[in-house]
């Protein structure tokens, strides 16, 4: 078997292994579990590695700053695997807190723009005239949706009077919509992501066309030794 | 009353692996004999072509692979119509990876496509350019968007120093850029993307990203900062047939139209049983 070949073959086992969970726990989905944790953390690393070695090599010590930094940095990146140890966990706070830091920092300069200030202008410029009819509603029923989604979060001020009430239900069905419409896009994902091992396990094009040839033998393999192993159990009681 | 009761308390703990099973059987069919089922075209997927097709000569566009190998069956029609899409354009294209696996899903692409084959016939360094995997997250987003040069001293096929590459002479920061394109699952991702280049130099962005993270971007398409987006696979089918490319992301739609009716009908079988049990109660 080439390494082609045995590579289609993996991904036709690890696939249907995954899949198995859905009939029940069994050592096939442990299996692909463990593997494809164990592969992806295995391969951040060693990429992150080769990116340090690919891009910086002859590049960090033109300077004697550059060296420095470069240094600092790697031994500031040694001190995350003391997560592992319980004496020294505190050192694994170091770089924690400056990636934090460091990440808040970047973020907080640009939030209020990015994801306050452009919306709010957006919503503010909707309007119901001289736009087409079904623009209109649409435009209507979003500043509808959203002046009553805030009014539903003020808490400062008590809501028990009369008009709260129509208020607060309309923000509840909106923010149910809102939510319903979340959930179908994640229908949308699970569904797509099972499609698309389906294509690899049938060969559509640019798939391999051998995944198409092995994938029944080890559905029938696998399908096979989870029943005979059920059989066993149930007959042994 | 009472049989009819006790048939929808039935449907409704309905052993999950038959649900699993009618799945399978109603996703397989339609790829062994297509349905041909109709492919309405939504606004997003017109406004993200549209972004691509009115991109000026020569303009910059940076495409950024932001998303895990578990996203594939989801966006890699979305990815392959897209480059096909931008490599038919007289325009310059950079690409770069802010998660670690995009280099692969990168290069899986252009092994299909061969951007320097025809139709295309682009030059590797003068047309386009593959920077590879950048490590950091919104940190690495910032950190380009100052400068290209510094940090990312070289490119990722022929490990060469970038500033010998003619397209990186026109590429030193994000205001240099016309367009950012970014395939994403999640964090890092539009949100960062917006916060470091968006809001300091400007740049527009489209957006290929799975279905679960539309809600999220639609915030950005309302407030202009994202010009376009395609959330999951139905879009990349709507998105093929706008440039006229049929791939992967059609071939699927009968699939994924048929898995829905699956969901919308058990959705609708355990809301009737639901109120009947009620009822009864």
């Amino acid at each position: 078997m080439s390494v082609e070949l045995f590579g289609v073959f993996l991904g036709v086992f690890f696939t249907l292994a995954i899949y198995t969970f859905l009939y029940r726990e069994n050592p096939y989905s442990r299996i692909a579990e463990y593997v494809f944790i164990g592969a992806a953390t295995g391969y951040g690393i060693a990429y992150d590695l080769d990116w340090l070695r690919s891009q910086w090599t002859g590049t960090w010590s033109k300077t004697t700053g550059d060296s420095i930094a470069f240094i600092l940095a790697l031994l500031l990146s040694l001190l995350w695997y003391f997560r592992f140890s319980r004496k020294y966990f505190f050192l694994y706070r170091i770089p924690l807190s400056i990636t934090v830091g460091t990440t808040i920092g970047l973020a907080l300069r640009s939030v209020v723009f990015a994801q306050v200030l452009e919306q709010v202008r957006a919503t503010a410029a909707l309007t119901v005239v001289g736009v087409d009819a079904w623009t209109a509603f649409n435009n209507l029923v979003t500043i509808a949706i959203v002046v009553c989604t805030l009014l539903y979060f003020t808490f400062t001020v008590s809501q028990t009077a009369a008009p709260w009430k129509p208020v607060n239900k309309f923000a509840r069905y909106s923010m149910m919509v809102g939510f319903g419409s979340a959930y179908g896009y994640t229908v949308l994902t699970r569904m797509s992501v099972f499609i698309g091992r389906v294509q690899f396990l049938l060969g559509v094009p640019p798939n391999p066309v051998e995944a198409k040839m092995m994938f029944p033998w080890v559905a029938l393999f696998m399908l096979a030794t989870m029943l005979g192993y059920d059989y066993y159990k149930k007959s042994k009681k | 009353m009472g049989s009819g009761v006790s048939l929808w308390e039935k449907l409704e703990n309905i052993d999950v692996r038959i649900i699993y099973l009618i799945l399978w059987i109603v996703i397989l069919w339609p790829f062994i004999y297509p349905i041909g089922l109709p492919v309405s075209i939504g606004s997003y997927a017109i406004s993200y072509a549209k972004t691509i097709d009115e991109l000026p000569p020569d303009s910059m566009v940076v495409v950024s692979f932001d998303f895990s190998l578990g996203s594939l069956g989801e966006l890699y029609p979305i990815v392959v119509a897209t480059m096909h899409h931008l490599f038919t354009k007289p325009i310059k294209i950079a690409i770069i990876a802010i998660w670690v696996d995009g280099p692969i899903v990168a290069n899986m692409v252009l092994d299909e496509l061969k951007p320097e084959a025809p139709p295309y016939n682009k030059k590797y360094g003068v047309d386009w350019i593959f920077l590879g995997y950048v490590p950091g997250g919104e940190t690495a987003m910032a950190a380009l968007g100052k400068d290209f040069w510094s940090t990312l001293p070289l490119d990722y096929i022929y490990k060469k120093p970038v500033s010998e590459y003619p397209i990186m002479q026109k590429l030193r920061s994000a205001a240099d850029v016309t367009l950012l394109v970014s395939f994403e699952t999640g964090t890092p991702g539009a949100d960062e993307w917006v916060r470091q280049w968006y809001v300091p130099y400007k740049v527009p962005m489209i957006v290929g990203c799975i279905g679960v993270m539309a809600p999220t971007i639609v915030p950005y398409v309302a407030g202009g900062q994202v010009k376009g987006m395609l959330p999951g696979l139905r879009a990349a089918a709507e998105y093929e047939l706008i440039i006229g490319r049929k791939g992967l992301g059609v071939a699927s739609a009968d699939a994924l139209s048929t898995s829905h009716m699956v969901v919308i009908i058990f959705v609708i079988i355990g809301n009737i049983s639901y109120i009947a049990r009620r009822r009864v109660k």
